[in-house]
C-alpha cells in the first residue's frame, strides 16, 4: 500500500475515497442487516434466522419466494428468447423495429402499472375476461403473479438474446442446411447450444429480480406470501427488525448465490463489443414449422403489452375502468391537488440528484479496478456490485437500520434517498465503464503520461472522453430506475420526501386503482419524455446500452 | 413516435387543467397568513414554528382537505402521511428517537391505548374538551376522540343478485360456506377497522378469546384476501370483486358517494362494533406548539362539521357540531359493549394470535 502510495498518489487517494465510501454505504447497511440477525441482547443469537427456518407459515413463504423466482426465470427467459429470435430471424422491416420496440416497452412500466392493469383487463370484474369472456378468475395469487413478472422481465432477456443472436454467424446456419438440417432441428442443434450462456445469464438475472420483486406480490401475490413482501410488512406493519431481518438474511443468500453464479458464468461477456468485422452470409428466414409459433407468440405478447400499457392510461382517465366507463379528469386532479404534484418533483429533483453520482461512483471504481494496479482492487468491484445483488427491500432495511440513529442520523433526509438510489444503480455503471475502459489500449493513456501529463490531466483529457458514453448511459440508467423503484425506498418514505411509486402503492392500497394508474401514467410519460429528450440530446446508442 | 407526441401533449394539457383549477384554493391560505401573526384568524392559537406534519390514519381526502384548511384557517403549514392504524403505530414505533410526527389524527382510539402503553404519546387536554362527551376520551388527556363510527356490511347487492345469494344480515351469516371467496376485509395487523371486527367478535362472546377466535378461524374461510387499508375492502365490494366488505358504515357511505352505487349498508343483527377516532401529541413532538393549535381546532364544531365535504361521514364527537343526514344514526343500530381499554391493552396478543393462527391458515 505505501508502495503503492508513493508509485500513484492519485490512484492511493481514490482507492481510500472508494473505501470509504463503499464501508459505510453499502458495507455497513448491509453488515446493520446481517449483525441484527445474529446478535440479540446477550450476544450470539441467530433467533431471527432459526424461526424464519423453523416456523411451518415462514417457511412456506421461502418455498414459495424459490418457486416463484424459479418460474418467473423460466418463463421470462423463454419468451425474451422466442421475441429476440422473431425480431432477428422472422420479422421484417417495420414490424420487426415495432416488435423490437414493443418488446423493449416493461423496462419503463413503474412498478404497479403492468399489475394494476392485469386487474383491469383480467381481473374478476375484469374487462376482457368479466364483461368480454363471462368467465370469473381471480389473477390473485401466484398465476397472476407469475403472468405479470414474466411479461415484466422478458425484456431482460430479450435484450441478452437479441445481442447474442446478432452476433451468431448465419455462415453456421447455412452449413447445417447445407448439410440437410431441416429448421427445426438447426435451432435445436445450432442455435440453442450457442446462446447457452444467454439462457443461463438471463435466467439467473430474472431469478434474482424475481426474488427482489416487491409490488407484484403486494398487489397482485394475494395470499401467496412472498421473503421480499414479508420484510416490508415487518417493518411497516409492525416495525419488528428482528423478524424483518431474520426474512432478510433469508432472502440475501439465494439473490447473492444466483447473482454471483451468473457474474461467474457469463462474466464480462454479457457486453455487447462492437468488432467492427462484417457479418458474412445471408440471415435465415426460418420456414413455416419456427416461423408460425414465434410469430404467433410475439403477436400475442406485443398484444399484450399494449393493451395493459392502454389500459393503466385508459383506467387513469374513466371513472372506473370496468365499472364506471365514463371519461374524467378526476384521477389526475385528485393526484395533482394532493401529494401528486410534490412527489413528482420530489422524486424527479432525487433520482435527478442521485443519477450522476451513481454513475461517477461507478467510473471511479472501474478505474481502479482497471486501471490501476492497488492491490485487492478486485474487492472493491464485488462490494458496489452487491448494491445490485442484494434485494432492493434488504439493501433499503439495510439503509433504515443504519442511519436511523447517530452517529449517522439521515432518516427523513434527502441524503438517505440519493444514498438508496446510488448505492442500487452504481453497479450497472460500474459494469459499463469497467467495459468501455478495457476497450481502451492503455498506451494511450501511456502517451499523454509520456508527454508530460499528470494522472489527473490524462484521466480528465484522455480517459473520460472516451468513456464519456458509458458514464452517460449510467445516468440515464439511474435516472430511470430510480424513478420507478419502490422496494429500495418503500422502507424509507417520510413526511418531507414523497417518492411517486410510495405513493401508487398508497393508493392502491385503499383500492383506489383510478388515482394509482394516473400516477402510474404520469410517471411513465415522465420517464418516457427523459429518455426521449436524451435520445435528441447524446444519440441514439447510449439509450441502447443503457436499456 | 406521433403517438407517443401526442400523448405527452394531453398529458401536458391535463395538468396544465389541474394546475390552474388547484391554484386559486392554493393561492387564498398564501395571503390570508401573509400579514403574520398580528392578522391571526379568529380561533387560532399560537403557530409554533409554523409547520407541523402530522400522521394522518382516516381515508386520504379527509386528511388531505383537514389538513388544507387549518393551513388557510390558521396560516401554519401543513404536512401529513396517510398511514393505516396498524402502520401509523409502527411509524411512530420506529421514529420513537427522532420522532418525524407531532400530532396523531384518527383511527379507532384501540391503537392509540396500545401506542400509550408504549410510551409514545404525551397527555395533552385540547382546550374546548368540555364540549365532548367523556365517553368519548380519555380521562388523563392521552386521546381526544374527533369523531364516532359503527362497523357495517358494505353489500353489492348486484353482486348477490347474479350469484343467487342471499343479503347477509349477521355475523353469524358471514360463516356460511355460501360467501366462500366473497368476503373482503383488511388484516387486523394493519387496519384499525379490521382490528374492531376481530375485538366485536371477542364482545359479543364475553371476552372469551377462544370462542372470539373459532369465529374468526371460520370467518377466514371465506375471506377472498387480506387488505391493508381498512377502508378498501367497501370499493373492492363496490366494483364487484367480492359480494361483501367489513368496514366502518362511513366507509361505505363514501364509496356510494364515489360511483359505486350497487352497494348498501348492513349492521349485522348481533350488534356490530364501533369506533373513537382518536387524536393524540406524540411524545417528542418536534412542534408541540403547533401540534397544541391544531388539536384544539380539531375538536372544534366547525372543524367537525368539514368532514362530510371530504366523504368523511363519520360521527362528530363534539356536541355543538351538525350531523350530517348521511351519517348513521348510532342510536338506531345495535351496538355491542365496546370496551376500549381492553381491547387496546390486548391488541398485541390477539393480532400476534390472529398472524400465527388464523391468517396463515389454508382454504
Amino acid at each position: 500500500m505505501i508502495a503503492t502510495l508513493r508509485r500513484e498518489p492519485a490512484a492511493a487517494l481514490l482507492a481510500g475515497v472508494a473505501a470509504a465510501g463503499l464501508a459505510v454505504l453499502i458495507v455497513y447497511p448491509l453488515g446493520s442487516v446481517l449483525r441484527e440477525a445474529v446478535v440479540g441482547e446477550g450476544g450470539f443469537d441467530p433467533e431471527p434466522l432459526t424461526r424464519v427456518l423453523t416456523n411451518p407459515v415462514t417457511r412456506q413463504i421461502v418455498v414459495n419466494t424459490l418457486v416463484m423466482g424459479v418460474l418467473a426465470g423460466t418463463g421470462a427467459t423463454l419468451l425474451g428468447f422466442a421475441l429476440a429470435l422473431t425480431t432477428a430471424r422472422v420479422a421484417r422491416g417495420r414490424s420487426r423495429t415495432g416488435l423490437h420496440y414493443i418488446a423493449m416497452l416493461p423496462l419503463v412500466a413503474p412498478p404497479f402499472a403492468l399489475a394494476l392493469s392485469t386487474i383491469f383487463l383480467f381481473g374478476r370484474q375484469g374487462l376482457v375476461t368479466r364483461q368480454l369472456l363471462g368467465l370469473e378468475v381471480s389473477p390473485y395469487g401466484l398465476g397472476g403473479l407469475l403472468f405479470v413478472q414474466v411479461i415484466t422481465f422478458s425484456p431482460v432477456a430479450y435484450l441478452i438474446f437479441d445481442a447474442l443472436v446478432r452476433q451468431l454467424d448465419p455462415a453456421l446456419e447455412e452449413a447445417a442446411l447445407n448439410l440437410g438440417a431441416s429448421r427445426v432441428r438447426i435451432l435445436r442443434t445450432v442455435i440453442v447450444p450457442l446462446l447457452r450462456p444467454g439462457f443461463a445469464g438471463a435466467f439467473l438475472i430474472i431469478f434474482v429480480e424475481s426474488l427482489a420483486d416487491l409490488a407484484n406480490p403486494l398487489l397482485i401475490g394475494g395470499d401467496f406470501n412472498v421473503l421480499a413482501s414479508s420484510v416490508y410488512l415487518a417493518i411497516i406493519g409492525e416495525y419488528d427488525t428482528r423478524k424483518a431481518v431474520g426474512f432478510s438474511v433469508v432472502l440475501l443468500m439465494p439473490s447473492l448465490l444466483a447473482f454471483f453464479a451468473q457474474r461467474i458464468w457469463v462474466g464480462e461477456g454479457n457486453v455487447v463489443t462492437v468488432t467492427g468485422k462484417p457479418s458474412t452470409g445471408r440471415v435465415q428466414v426460418f420456414d413455416p414449422a419456427v416461423r408460425v409459433p414465434l410469430l404467433a407468440i410475439s403477436v400475442v405478447t406485443a398484444i399484450l403489452v399494449l393493451a395493459l400499457y392502454a389500459a393503466v392510461v385508459a383506467g387513469a382517465f374513466t371513472k372506473l375502468l370496468g365499472i364506471n366507463n365514463t371519461l374524467t379528469l378526476d384521477n389526475f386532479r385528485f393526484v395533482l391537488q394532493g401529494i401528486g404534484t410534490r412527489a413528482m418533483t420530489d422524486t424527479t429533483l432525487l433520482s435527478a440528484m442521485a443519477a450522476p453520482v451513481a454513475a461517477l461512483a461507478g467510473l471511479m471504481v472501474a478505474y481502479l479496478v482497471v486501471r490501476t494496479r492497488i492491490p485487492g482492487r478486485v474487492v472493491f468491484d464485488y462490494v458496489l456490485m452487491l448494491g445490485a445483488a442484494a434485494p432492493g427491500i434488504v439493501l433499503g432495511l439495510g439503509i433504515l437500520l443504519a442511519f436511523n440513529h447517530p452517529p449517522l442520523l439521515l432518516t427523513g433526509t434527502a441524503a438517505i434517498f440519493v444514498i438508496a438510489f446510488t448505492v442500487r444503480t452504481a453497479p450497472v455503471a460500474l459494469r459499463g465503464c469497467t467495459a468501455a475502459l478495457m476497450q481502451i489500449d492503455p498506451s494511450l493513456e501511456h502517451a499523454s503520461a509520456n508527454l508530460g501529463a499528470g494522472a489527473v490531466t490524462t484521466f480528465r483529457r484522455v480517459t473520460l472522453p472516451l468513456v464519456r458514453r458509458a458514464v452517460l448511459s449510467g445516468v440515464i440508467y439511474s435516472f430511470t430506475r430510480n424513478m420507478t423503484t419502490l422496494s429500495t425506498i418503500a422502507l424509507l418514505v417520510s413526511p418531507n420526501w414523497r417518492i411517486m411509486t410510495a405513493q401508487i402503492l398508497n393508493e392502491i392500497d385503499s383500492q383506489r386503482l383510478g388515482s394509482g394508474a394516473a400516477y402510474s401514467t404520469i410517471l411513465i410519460v415522465i420517464v418516457l419524455v427523459t429518455i426521449v429528450l436524451l435520445q435528441r440530446l447524446f444519440g441514439r446508442a447510449t439509450i441502447e446500452v443503457a436499456a | 413516435m406521433k403517438l407517443r407526441a401526442g400523448m405527452f401533449v394531453a398529458i401536458l394539457l391535463v395538468l396544465g387543467a389541474c394546475g390552474g383549477a388547484g391554484d386559486p384554493g392554493a393561492g387564498a391560505p398564501a395571503t390570508a397568513s401573509a400579514p403574520g401573526a398580528a392578522a391571526q384568524p379568529q380561533g387560532c392559537g399560537p403557530k409554533g414554528s409554523g409547520s407541523l406534519t402530522i400522521l394522518g390514519t382516516p381515508q386520504e381526502e379527509y386528511v388531505q382537505g383537514v389538513t388544507k384548511t387549518f393551513e388557510a384557517e390558521c396560516g401554519i403549514k401543513m404536512s401529513y402521511v396517510r398511514l393505516s392504524s396498524g402502520e401509523a403505530l409502527a411509524k411512530l414505533r420506529a421514529d420513537k428517537a427522532n420522532p418525524q410526527f407531532s400530532v396523531w389524527w384518527g383511527g379507532p382510539a384501540d391503537s392509540f391505548i396500545a401506542a400509550n402503553k408504549e410510551g409514545l404519546l404525551e397527555p395533552y387536554v385540547p382546550k374546548g374538551v368540555e364540549k365532548i362527551p367523556a365517553q368519548y376520551r380519555d380521562a388523563n388527556g392521552v386521546w381526544t376522540g374527533i369523531y364516532v363510527g359503527a362497523l357495517g356490511l358494505a353489500v353489492n347487492t348486484k353482486v348477490l343478485r347474479e350469484k343467487n345469494l342471499p343479503e347477509p344480515t349477521s355475523w353469524a351469516d358471514l360463516v356460511k360456506p355460501i360467501y366462500k371467496g366473497q368476503i373482503s376485509i383488511a388484516h387486523p395487523a394493519s387496519s384499525g377497522t379490521s382490528y374492531t371486527m376481530m375485538a366485536t367478535q371477542m364482545f359479543l362472546n364475553n371476552k372469551d378469546i377462544e370462542k372470539g377466535f373459532a369465529y374468526m378461524k371460520q370467518f377466514h374461510q371465506n375471506v377472498l384476501q387480506y387488505q391493508k387499508a381498512g377502508a378498501a375492502p367497501a370499493r373492492q365490494a363496490g366494483q364487484g370483486e367480492v359480494a361483501i366488505g367489513v368496514v366502518f358504515s362511513h366507509d361505505t357511505v363514501a364509496a356510494i358517494e364515489g360511483g359505486f352505487k350497487d352497494l348498501k349498508v348492513v349492521f349485522p343483527s348481533e350488534g356490530t362494533g364501533y369506533e373513537i377516532g382518536g387524536m393524540a401529541l406524540v411524545k417528542g413532538a418536534s412542534d408541540p406548539v403547533a401540534a397544541k393549535t391544531f388539536m384544539d381546532w380539531a375538536i372544534t364544531a366547525k372543524a367537525q362539521e368539514l368532514a362530510p365535504t371530504y366523504k368523511a361521514y363519520q360521527i362528530p364527537t363534539n356536541a355543538d357540531a351538525k350531523v350530517s343526514d348521511k351519517s348513521v344514526k348510532l342510536a338506531t343500530v345495535k351496538t355491542v359493549t365496546y370496551d376500549f381499554q381492553w381491547a387496546g391493552d390486548n391488541k398485541k396478543v390477539l393480532i400476534d394470535r390472529f398472524s400465527n393462527e388464523v391468517a396463515p391458515q389454508p382454504r
